[in-house]
């Protein structure tokens, strides 16, 4: 699964197709890189993705690689799927100007980028895709796709969004996220996607796993349960007050999360392995559902003091 | 460091502003100004609530505000006849280390029956960015059909806050939005403390000491409606 670097791109590229066509990749990702107008809507597209792969594969991420900004001719987000040996490049285009046009040199690029992942990838298959704001270019553009392209290269229309939460009321990415966080709160789904924002911002990431482990660790709270495992259960005291109380309250434990809801208006929430920590003495002080519900907020919000203290787990190197 | 004062200022706002100031080592009276302040604000808004077909109003609050700010809004309305349900969230706000705000909802308190409410009424003691409200806003109007409109209290604001919170909704929703604030100043510290502000951080203010997600405050309304009919 090793990456080829930038300069064994390059010297391939020189190597197999002439100085020429080497100083056009150069100039491709030179352009790439001063792109600020298309980099929001990169950014958009790239976060609806790394979700998309997310809740494909929720339990196995790390053979997921996504990259931006790759040496390549097709540039803007490269992912491979390793567990399908197939390797998907982005060329976004945020206009509905000439530039988001399929031409010619868009289909020499895809054929270039083709060749250059079997033979330094490993992967067998590469599907690209001329990815663009405007649904009319779209459409042009699929009746521009030469026929020997057809059936691996695409064009695919995706909106540019006023902001995070336009793209997650108006996608399929809620449904995705809702794949990874098993919550009901409305808002949470808005977190998950401003967290995962963040971190693609810092580029410090090779695979989707990455991103999660490093969302696991920014997170406080990390609203990504379903990348947690807990074989924990309610302790015993704890349900002795949850059942005496069962007229006035529900109660769930998902994943390492037990959720209250008092008189079907107060939810709170606690980590049930923070809970089964709680000393005798705590124990013995809390009697009434009131005294319960204060210990939940108290035992989450040490939790997240904790884990606002300096370390390096998680770390993603 | 500039401090304008909104035609909403009455010569009262102004006096319990500058009393914020007053009171940065009394708590106590610190609240009490807070309610003061909650009360002018809702008097601004009490008459457009009241002449609207549907007067229910939905009052969201942070924790840290419910029995202060909130509590001075909603007896308010109420007096006003005005039928309100009351919604608190406890945010951890935090800065991500790509320097983005968020505010993620730990623990929150929402009044049954709050769907059929057609106003929206937010309150916030400063409103700096617009992370906090932004949050607390899309917890509620995903379930709320018909929403009239959303309006935003806070006796304070950085310049900016509005067109902020405004660019981080669809056009459909920021059209709905009402702000009302006695004060707005142009400076930021680099934690994003509005200068002067309501004279630094809120949970010290109100003596707290942090937020309500860390110190497991539970705010007198939230338990008196929560608990009063529990063992």
């Amino acid at each position: 699964m090793s990456q080829p670097d930038k300069g064994e791109v390059i010297a391939f590229v020189k190597n197999n197709y002439g100085e020429k066509i080497k100083n056009k990749l150069e100039n491709v990702h030179r352009g790439g890189n001063n792109n600020y107008k298309g980099r929001d809507y990169e950014n958009q597209f790239l976060l609806y993705r790394v979700f998309e792969i997310a809740a494909k594969y929720p339990h196995n991420c790390e053979n997921q690689i996504i990259e931006t900004q790759a040496v390549s001719f097709v540039d803007d987000i490269c992912h491979i799927d390793y567990e399908e040996n197939t390797k998907y490049n982005y060329q976004a285009k945020n206009s509905s100007l000439a530039s988001a046009d399929w031409t010619q040199e868009t289909s020499e690029r895809f054929k270039l980028q083709r060749e250059i992942d079997i033979a330094l990838y490993g992967i067998s298959r590469t599907k690209n895709t001329l990815l663009v704001s405007d649904p009319k270019k779209d459409l042009a553009n699929q009746g521009k796709i030469p026929i020997e392209l057809q059936g691996q290269d695409t064009s695919q229309y995706f909106k540019c969004h006023k902001n995070i939460y336009d793209l997650l009321m108006n996608t399929d990415l809620k449904q995705h996220i809702s794949k990874l966080i098993d919550d009901t709160f409305s808002s949470r789904y808005d977190y998950a996607a401003v967290l995962i924002h963040g971190i693609l911002q810092s580029g410090n990431y090779a695979t989707i796993n990455d991103i999660f482990c490093q969302a696991e660790f920014e997170g406080r709270p990390s609203p990504f349960i379903k990348f947690r495992k807990s074989e924990a259960q309610i302790p015993k005291w704890v349900m002795q007050i949850l059942t005496k109380n069962s007229h006035y309250l529900s109660y769930g434990l998902n994943y390492d999360v037990l959720t209250v809801t008092v008189n079907q208006s107060f939810t709170a929430t606690c980590n049930i392995n923070s809970l089964n920590k709680v000393s005798s003495e705590v124990r013995e002080e809390v009697q009434s559902i009131q005294d319960l519900i204060a210990l939940f907020l108290s035992i989450t919000g040490s939790d997240i003091e904790q884990s606002l203290k300096p370390s390096t787990k998680g770390e993603v190197k | 460091m500039n401090r304008v004062y909104t035609p909403i200022a009455t010569a009262e706002a102004k006096r319990q502003l500058n009393n914020l100031f007053a009171h940065l080592d009394a708590p106590k009276r610190y609240q009490e100004t807070m309610v003061a302040l909650g009360r002018l604000l809702a008097e601004e808004v009490s008459p457009l609530l009241k002449s609207k077909t549907h007067t229910g109003t939905l009052i969201v609050s942070t924790a840290e505000d419910a029995d202060f700010l909130q509590y001075g809004v909603s007896s308010t309305l109420q007096n006003q006849g005005i039928d309100t349900k009351l919604a608190v969230f406890w945010n951890h706000h935090y800065q991500l280390p790509n320097h983005a705000s968020v505010a993620p909802i730990l623990h929150r308190f929402i009044e049954p029956n709050f769907e059929q409410m057609h106003n929206i009424v937010i309150v916030k003691s400063i409103m700096s960015g617009s992370c906090v409200v932004r949050t607390n806003l899309i917890e509620m109007i995903d379930k709320m059909e018909d929403i009239e409109d959303i309006f935003i209290l806070s006796p304070v604001a950085h310049k900016d806050s509005e067109s902020k919170l405004k660019a981080e909704f669809p056009d459909e929703i920021a059209s709905k939005f009402k702000f009302y604030c006695f004060a707005l100043d142009d400076e930021k510290t680099e934690q994003g403390e509005v200068q002067p502000g309501i004279g630094g951080q809120i949970y010290e203010l109100l003596g707290l000491v942090k937020q309500p997600a860390l110190s497991g405050y539970i705010p007198e309304v939230v338990s008196k409606l929560s608990f009063q009919n529990l063992a």
